[in-house]
């Protein structure tokens, strides 16, 4: 059990004595000792001090640490922010068919040759991508698409690229070949031309867009993709 | 950031380092001197606590002038003490030795504020600080943990601890 503790009256009055009591010592011991010369290098020092220069040059270190904290917690609400937002509705992002709506979708292939997403909507309408190494399916090398191929240029995000187009209204193909980086996309879907058109071709320009010349190979690429349709896709 | 260049641009604030500086200089590098037992680690005491201080003015601002000099003579006491521990010369130190000589004469003092000055100053010296920083300066918790590193809680928890101590010892001398 605890008892006795010191009345507050009593220490102040006996700190303030000890108070005292060190600073008599120590003006006793100046007087018996001599008083100290500073040396010239410290007076330079405290001088500068006093006149605020290397407090100044403190406080802006002090003043940054409560900055950075704050800059780095709102980097980090950010980015909280940024992962648990809900997924963007896909008609905010990619242009949809009026009454449309997204049912699911679906990743295939593997990340060493290719990769495929697989998009399905109502009414059976389905929106596939693929992206492989440039060599791999032989068979969606342009010139093995048949006379149907038409040549189109896209321009867009500041790159052009060569697009093949072919198919109907019931399988409606772009094959867009990137040569720089050995990959192809193969990009078609089920809905009538017109639609596909819009979708594909938005589709296509944001994956132009985000493939620029920095990326270095295709797993990357591919990664680029899926995230970047996964983010406007609702599982 | 602006607040700390305004409180350092204020011009009364310099006036009041510079005449501390000008004052105590002598008094406060002999203090650290007998503490860190030489001249050098004594200047680099000094400094470092203008330094310190002239981050929160408002603390020596406030103090009659002896009180200054007090506050200064303990700053520079625990700012000798860090460095003594950082140096690890701890185990050569003997703040007993440091303090010898030190008489406790104060006439006008009743016997009991005496004894109890005398079983402070037994204490280690960091506590002897603490406590004439809370009792004798009027700092509150968070100010002497800021001075000497430790956080408000643990300052209040030392405070209230060696009330405690001090009170039982006092009651078992005079058994």
């Amino acid at each position: 059990m605890r008892k006795n503790p010191v009345d507050e009256n009593s220490l102040r009055k006996a700190s303030a004595l000890l108070a005292r009591q060190w600073v008599a010592e120590a003006e006793k011991a100046l007087e018996t000792e001599g008083t100290p010369t500073p040396s010239s290098a410290f007076q330079k020092k405290m001088e500068a001090l006093l006149r605020g220069e290397t407090a100044a040059k403190k406080h802006r270190i002090l003043s940054f640490k409560p900055a950075l904290a704050a800059i780095a917690m709102i980097l980090v609400a950010l980015l909280t922010w940024f992962a648990l937002r809900p997924a963007a509705p896909i008609r905010q992002t990619l242009w949809l068919p009026e009454g449309e709506e997204l049912v699911r979708w679906e990743e295939g292939g593997s990340r060493e040759g290719w990769y495929s997403l697989s998009i399905l909507f109502q009414d059976d309408h389905k929106l596939n991508i693929r992206c492989g190494k440039y060599k791999a399916p032989v068979s969606y090398k342009p010139e093995s698409l048949g006379s149907s191929l038409n040549l189109e240029q896209m321009e867009e995000g500041g790159k052009t690229v060569d697009v093949y187009r072919r198919g109907s209204q019931d399988d409606y193909q772009y094959v867009w070949m990137d040569e720089e980086e050995k990959l192809y996309f193969l990009i078609w879907s089920t809905f009538d031309a017109e639609t596909n058109q819009k979708i594909i071709h938005q589709l296509s320009a944001e994956i132009m867009e985000n493939s620029g010349k920095s990326v270095s190979d295709s797993a990357t690429l591919i990664r680029l993709v899926s995230e970047k349709t996964k983010r406007r896709i609702s599982p | 950031m602006l607040l700390c260049f305004m409180t350092l641009a204020n011009p009364e604030d310099r006036e009041l380092f510079s005449r501390l500086y000008q004052e105590h200089l002598p008094l406060l590098l002999s203090r650290g001197q007998k503490l860190l037992g030489n001249q050098a680690d004594a200047e680099d005491a000094v400094h470092d606590v203008f330094l310190r201080l002239m981050d929160s003015p408002e603390r020596l601002r406030h103090l009659p002038d002896n009180e200054q000099k007090a506050f200064l003579l303990v700053c520079v006491q625990n700012q000798a003490l860090d460095m003594l521990k950082k140096r690890k010369h701890m185990a050569d130190f003997s703040y007993e030795e440091a303090l010898a000589g030190q008489v406790y004469e104060a006439p006008d003092e009743p016997d009991d504020i005496l004894r109890l000055t005398e079983a402070i100053a037994r204490l280690p010296l960091q506590q002897q600080e603490i406590l004439v920083l809370h009792y004798h300066l009027g700092l509150k918790y968070a100010e002497i943990g800021k001075l000497i590193g430790k956080k408000a809680g643990a300052v209040q928890r030392t405070v209230s601890r060696l009330r405690q101590n001090i009170g039982e010892t006092m009651k078992g001398e005079a058994l």
